[in-house]
Order: C-alpha cells, then structure tokens, then sequence
C-alpha cells in the first residue's frame, strides 16, 4: 500500500516505528511508538451493512439522492457496555488503526471528529447532513484511514448523491497497537522534521475534541505543538521540553 | 488523488422491438433504467457483452435525468449481428469516456433496437472516475 518505511503492506505501522496522532484544532501532535501489534497477521474485519434502515429499505441500503443519518459501527457480539460503538475504548495505552473501506465507492463520506459534530468548513459554510448530497466539499470516498486512540468518539454520514438506491457495505483493516509515548524532547523534533522516519494520521478539524486530556492520561502522553520548520533547534527543543512538563 | 470504481451492470431486453434495459448490480436495492452520476464524476465503458437474439445495443446520455422525462441521446451503437457468440468490445484495453457530470444531473443508459423482438443479453463494465 505504501512505500513509506514505517508501514506495511497493508497501511499499517511496524511494530518499532513511529505513529502520529495529530489534532488540528489545537495543531498538536501525539508521538508514539508502536510496542506491539495485538492482531498481527489478522488485519481484516468484514462487518456487511452499516447500522442504518431507512424507510422500507433493506438494512443498509442508502436510497437515492439521501443522507444517513449519523452511523457508528455497532457490534452485538460485544460486551453491551461497548457493544454500540465498536471503537470507542477506554484502554491505556491502547490505539487502534483502521481504514474503512465504504462500499460502494460513489458513496459520499463525511468524517464527524467528534461524533455528533461537522468539523469541515469552507469560510464558514458546514457541509450539514441536510446539504450532504448537494454541497460541493467536506467529503471523501471510498476508503478513510484514521485512528481510534482511547475515549473519543466519531461518527459517519453516508450521502447518495446518485440516483440509485445502494447498498453500503463496510469493512476494516486495522491494527491494534500497544503504544508507548515519545517522551525524548530530540526524538520529538526529528519526527517532527522526519528526519525519523514515521506515520501521522489526523484526527478530526478544527473542533475541540472533547476527552482530549483524559485521552491523553491514558495514553500517558502530552501534546506536542507543532513547531514551524524554521525554528532554530534549541528553540524547538525548548518549546518541547515546555509541553513535556 | 484520482479514484475510480468499476460498475458492471446487466440487463435483459423485452418482447419489444426497441427499449431502454433495466440494469441490474449487485449495489442496486432495485433496478435502474439509468446512471445517474455526481458531480466531477466522470463515465467510461470498458467493455460490453451482448449474446442471445441479433439487434443494436445503443449508450445514450442525457444533460438532465431530473427533468420529468429525461431526453437521452444516443452516443455509441454497438450492432451484434450473430446469436452467437457473445461479441465483446473493447477498445485495444482502453475505455471509452461517455459521460462527465457538470452538475450532478448528468446520467447514462443502454437501449436496444431489433428488427424482430427477440432477447438480447447485455452485460456492461463502465468505470467511474474522480479527484478526492
């Protein structure tokens, strides 16, 4: 899937190597090293339909020129406690690494970081779901890779803008990975100049995530502002050293 | 990043002497008589079956499928004129671009015409193509 040194074949990150969570609305970075891979060698999960009925449809099915509404991946073999929202997990040091594969791709995606929420926006017009079929952005297709790190909850809206009544399946490749956080103030800055090889994913927009700093106490983790490329290096470690206190 | 989904869809013809296909798809909840595509999306065929009876299969696009009755114009006639065996074109593994969708209203179909009504079976392997 990538040439990149730190990924496998499949997207995901080798066990050694560097994974980055950032977050736009505080323009922070994650830093953390992959310890261990909980589900190595069994990265696919086929879930099927999405949770979603409309109507007199099939279960599943995205009737023509529609939005869902929002969609999160329940899973019933689950413990009920966690069984609604097959990511969201409360575990230390714990992340999960997923593309999700939306099928069929002309299906339009939209991303809610955090669930509940539209983080795009264009100068201040918000793709909202009631807009989902017409609006111009804010939306993507077929596979999105993201990360499940503990506590934060996301949300999926499935828009149709076809005229076709469709149905959606969904499946995942993921990789469950033991984290340890980057505490070294000099690791730090040359994953930041990738001077260390590394993989970053975003997470959401520009809205505040909430659970943010309960996420970061169970990742045992501090959020490292990103520092712009031309800051001297003594400055930058210092700037670093301030967020690691 | 240029993505793109390959749609292969199937019909059959009925007892008339010309039409437009019910197509089927293993995404469809329910047959379509058109594809409709969204904006920016742009419609290759890359190949096309025809077996059974002897008639023309025929590509048509209309500017807007939302009108009460699309006006759908036809772009590409394929003639199959042996009942067997199944004529397959393709052009040298290169698709044909039918269609680009300016505003989402944009869609295409597959009609038939025979001399003699008779059962054509179509099968075609269209590609949507798109910038994400």
């Amino acid at each position: 899937m990538s040439k990149c040194p730190v990924l496998d074949e499949k997207g995901l990150v080798k066990v050694g190597n560097a994974f980055v969570l950032h977050f736009p609305f505080n323009n922070s970075i994650v830093p953390l090293k992959v310890l261990h891979r909980a589900n190595e060698g069994s990265e696919e999960f086929e879930y099927g339909p999405p949770s979603y009925t409309s109507g007199t449809h099939e279960a599943g099915v995205i009737p023509a020129s529609t939005t869902s509404s929002e969609l999160v991946f329940s899973y019933s073999r689950l413990e009920p406690a966690t069984a609604p929202d097959m990511w969201y997990h409360r575990e230390s040091n714990k992340v999960y690494h997923v593309f999700i594969h939306w099928q069929p791709e002309i299906l339009r995606v939209y991303e809610r970081w955090p669930k509940g929420t539209t983080p795009q926006e264009f100068r201040g017009v918000i793709p909202s779901s009631d807009l989902g079929t017409s609006i111009e952005f804010g939306f993507t297709h077929g596979t999105v890779e993201t990360a499940f790190p503990p506590v934060i909850r996301a949300g999926w809206l499935l828009a149709n803008p076809t005229n076709i009544d469709l149905r959606a399946c969904v499946s995942f490749t993921y990789g469950e990975y033991e984290t340890e956080f980057i505490n070294d103030p000099q690791v730090i800055l040359d994953i930041i100049r990738r001077y260390i090889p590394n993989h970053q994913v975003r997470i959401g927009g520009k809205i505040e995530i909430p659970g943010f700093e309960e996420m970061l106490d169970l990742l045992h983790a501090k959020a490292i502002p990103i520092i712009p490329s031309w800051t001297p290096p003594n400055q930058a470690l210092a700037a670093i050293k301030g967020a690691l206190q | 990043m240029k993505k793109s989904f390959l749609l292969t869809v199937h019909g059959t013809t009925t007892a008339t002497t010309s039409g437009t296909l019910s197509l089927y798809n293993r995404w469809f909840e329910n047959a379509v008589t058109a594809i409709q595509i969204e904006k920016g999306m742009t419609i290759k065929l890359w190949s096309l079956e025809i077996s059974g009876a002897i008639g023309d299969i025929l590509i048509n696009t209309t500017e807007d499928n939302t009108e009460g009755s699309p006006t759908f114009v036809e772009r590409l006639r394929y003639s199959q004129g042996q009942t067997f065996p199944a004529l397959i074109i393709d052009k040298n593994n290169r698709p044909i671009p039918i269609l680009t969708s300016s505003d989402g209203n944009q869609a295409v179909n597959i009609g038939w015409s025979q001399s003699v009504a008779a059962t054509m079976y179509v099968n075609a392997t269209f590609e949507v193509t798109w910038e994400d």
